[in-house]
């Protein structure tokens, strides 16, 4: 079961954050998450709990490398 | 989630004619375990997509599927109580058992969207959450575990990926040239969960995304690691890292203990099974379940080979005739939505 | 021959199986312009004056009676008139046949013929004949509901006159209707309505386009089902671009939630439309300016090559096809 669901974290409260699925807020729990979190991030939802965060620049680095792939390097 | 999609056009053609290119005059055989990836994969119809000489199979990846007979059978009998209510996840209540499934009427069966919905339901009856995963799921569940809740256990279909690829290659002769490790349990274990696969069995091991422009780059690292040297390639950097999510791995290490476990359609499979550590809200003590193996095999079911990845759906007669769907599953295939063939019956085929 | 079994009732292959094998070969269908034989969503024969009569009939059976949008009043008034609406018929009549399980509460019945009423109402049709029965406990689940209705029409629409570079238009978002009653029997956290409602007034306007050939309700089996019919009628092969098809971000999160597309689930107020290109671009003025078809698209073509079958681009420009929906992704739906 992989699938994870990447939302926006609207705000965060303890161990919850509350955190937007295309239109839709949805609370979800942040424990298992090694690093702090706050509104502005986005987040994967894994059963109602983040499982990791994606920066933005991780999502640029990627689209980066994509367009590169055809050089053979990794 | 637009700003997270990796779904352009463009680059799709591009790595498409890039993986034709750089095919090795052969054929290639590679295995994903996750039933996601096989969605991605069907529903952007990409094996049509990718070069003929390329096949792409699925292996144990559905965890609902790799759940052994007994264990739905324990749910069925503890729905059946009075005072009690299951709860589960959609697709577990679809499951069949060695008679029945969840879904009947007349049993207290509620479907949640994650364990902490089951933990705290407001109810007088005891809420039994039957949770199936591999250490992503295994991940959420713990800190709930961890956590004290009156009228609260669990039944647990818990398992680890490593061991079944390891086990594949060791005991069932299965022959791939290599894996795409599935990246969202990646994320927990980290990309050096693979190592062994890797160094012991000489294959090399992708761990992939789920977007699509992220399976035909993993496809594409594959197919460079087959040609030169078996390694590990980290395919999903921006989640997935070499030692995984530490926090999460000791949530688990402290809910869970490592044991034996079985595996629908594989066996008894070392080191595999997450059990719970926690007595007090472990359903099966406290509710005094003890129900045998079943060893059934339904007639004309060929699971055991499509988990495996020596068979696909379309090769059985069951899924061919129409015999099999996702309301009369006859297998552990067709029973989750993450089994090989349940996917290939939504999205029609490929 | 087995007993017949839950995926019989779906509206696909099997339904069809049971039919023809069973219950056709039996029946003397009559010499009129759409018969027995063709399986369309109603009957028509042609009057002295040239026009149509067009004449359909539902059961319907939902569970939960009562769903966010709707119920199964609503449901029965509005299946009937969109069925003879998309024939191309102006609905006029139509009866009410009610079979209740004993203990069924008096209030509901209440509510349901209310919710008949008012919907009739809105449609612009009259409920002029009926029937009552009830029969003993559990030899019913609560109550079904039997609509039958009849209407005139100058002209038919049918499944099977598409051609090869006609358009496919659809008039809004799918698989609300399967998925709010699929939400709300599982008390899941989505807030999502149903679209049933009568859509003969926007069928109306459609049907003073010349160019419109094809008209379908898409309801079991959702916009697949109804997509793989007109294909195979036809005999055209229909591709369809998956990111032109509307859908509401609440019913995709729902899907997710469930493992069921909804591009497979029930619509209850929505039209498919076939039309030649050169008014494709009327068909979309007609439904923007309809509040009945929000969120309208052309979503594809008719081909000759592939014919009978449906395929579908994807986002990222590979293509898979989009076979109809096997047994029941969802029993009782309408």
């Amino acid at each position: 079961m992989c699938l994870a669901i990447p939302g926006k974290v609207v705000s965060v409260e303890g161990n919850k954050a509350e955190v937007e699925f295309g239109g839709v807020v949805k609370e979800v729990r942040i424990d298992p998450l090694e690093e702090e979190v706050e509104a502005g991030d986005f987040i994967l939802n894994h059963a109602g709990f983040a499982i990791t965060t994606v920066s933005e620049e991780d999502v640029l680095k990627r689209k980066e490398e994509l367009d590169n792939l055809e050089s053979g390097v990794e | 989630m637009k700003a997270l999609e990796f779904r352009d056009r463009k680059r799709t053609k591009e790595l498409l004619s890039q993986i034709e290119r750089e095919m090795p005059g052969r054929r290639v055989k590679v295995m994903h375990v996750c039933g996601t990836h096989e969605s991605t994969i069907c529903r952007y119809g990409l094996r049509e997509a990718l070069p003929e000489n390329l096949e792409l199979v699925q292996g144990p990846g559905c965890p609902v599927c790799v759940t052994p007979t007994e264990r739905v059978d324990e749910a069925v009998e503890l729905s059946k109580k009075d005072g009690v209510i299951v709860a589960t996840f959609g697709d577990m209540t679809r499951v069949p058992g060695s008679s029945e499934s969840l879904v009947a009427d007349g049993k207290n069966v509620r479907i949640v969207e994650s364990i902490e919905d089951a933990a705290k339901m407001e109810t007088d009856k005891e809420v039994v959450f039957f949770g199936v995963g591999f250490e992503t799921t295994a991940s959420t569940y713990a800190p709930v575990l961890l956590e004290e809740h009156e009228g609260f256990s669990f039944l647990g279909s818990v398992r680890r990926i490593p061991p079944a690829m390891n086990f594949l290659l060791e005991e069932c002769g299965t022959n791939v040239d290599g894996f795409i490790a599935p990246g969202h349990v990646s994320v927990i274990i980290g990309s050096e969960a693979y190592r062994e696969v890797v160094d012991r069995h000489g294959k090399p091991v992708v761990v992939g995304g789920f977007e699509p422009l992220d399976v035909l780059s993993s496809v594409l690292k594959l197919i460079r690691s087959i040609k030169g040297e078996s390694k590990l390639v980290n395919d999903y950097g921006r989640a997935v890292d070499e030692e995984g999510n530490e926090k999460a791995q000791i949530l688990i290490e402290r809910a869970f203990e490592v044991k034996e476990s079985n595996w629908r359609g594989l066996g008894d499979i070392p080191d595999s099974g997450l059990e719970l550590k926690n007595e007090e809200n472990d359903a099966r003590k406290k509710f005094d379940l003890d129900i045998g193996k079943d060893e059934t095999r339904p007639e004309g079911c060929i699971c055991e080979e499509i988990i495996t990845g020596q068979s696909k759906p379309d090769e059985c007669e069951l899924f061919a005739g129409g015999k099999c769907d996702p309301r009369n599953p006859v297998g552990p295939c067709m029973v989750g939505s993450e089994g090989m063939c349940n996917v290939w019956y939504r999205y029609g085929g490929t | 021959m087995t007993d017949i079994g839950l995926e019989e009732g779906s509206g696909g292959e099997e339904m069809m199986k049971l039919l023809e094998e069973s219950v056709l070969p039996h029946l003397e269908g009559g010499d009129l312009e759409v018969g027995l034989e063709e399986m369309d969503d109603g009957a028509a024969w042609e009057l002295p004056d040239g026009n149509y009569l067009v004449f359909t009939t539902d059961t319907h059976v939902v569970k939960p009676l009562f769903f966010p949008g709707g119920d199964i009043g609503r449901l029965a008034v509005s299946g009937t008139v969109n069925d003879l609406a998309v024939m191309g018929a102006d609905p006029k009549y139509l009866s009410s046949a009610i079979v209740v399980e004993e203990g069924f509460e008096r209030e509901k019945i209440e509510k349901i013929s209310r919710s008949m009423g008012e919907t009739a109402e809105e449609a612009g049709v009259n409920i002029v004949t009926g029937d009552l029965k009830v029969v003993e406990r559990g030899g019913l689940d609560g109550i079904t509901v039997n609509t039958s209705g009849v209407g005139v029409a100058e002209r038919l629409t049918r499944s099977s006159a598409l051609e090869p570079g006609d358009r496919i238009v659809v008039s809004g978002d799918v698989g609300r209707h399967g998925m709010a009653v699929l939400v709300s029997r599982h008390d899941l956290d989505f807030s999502i309505e149903s679209d049933v409602k009568p859509v003969n007034g926007l069928v109306e306007g459609l049907m003073e386009v010349d160019g419109v050939k094809s008209l379908k309700d898409p309801t079991r089996g959702g916009l697949a089902a109804a997509l793989n019919e007109m294909a195979d009628s036809s005999g055209v092969g229909i591709e369809i671009s998956e990111e032109k098809i509307p859908l509401d971000s609440e019913v995709e999160g729902a899907g997710e939630v469930l493992g069921i597309n909804p591009i497979n689930l029930a619509n209850e107020g929505r039209v498919v439309v076939g039309v030649e290109s050169s008014s494709a671009d009327e068909v979309m003025d007609v439904l923007r300016k309809s509040s009945l078809a929000p969120g309208a698209e052309v979503i594809g073509e008719c081909k000759e090559k592939n014919p009978g079958k449906v395929l579908l681009e994807t986002e990222i420009g590979t293509r898979r096809i989009l076979r109809p929906p096997r047994g029941d992704p969802v029993p009782r739906i309408c």
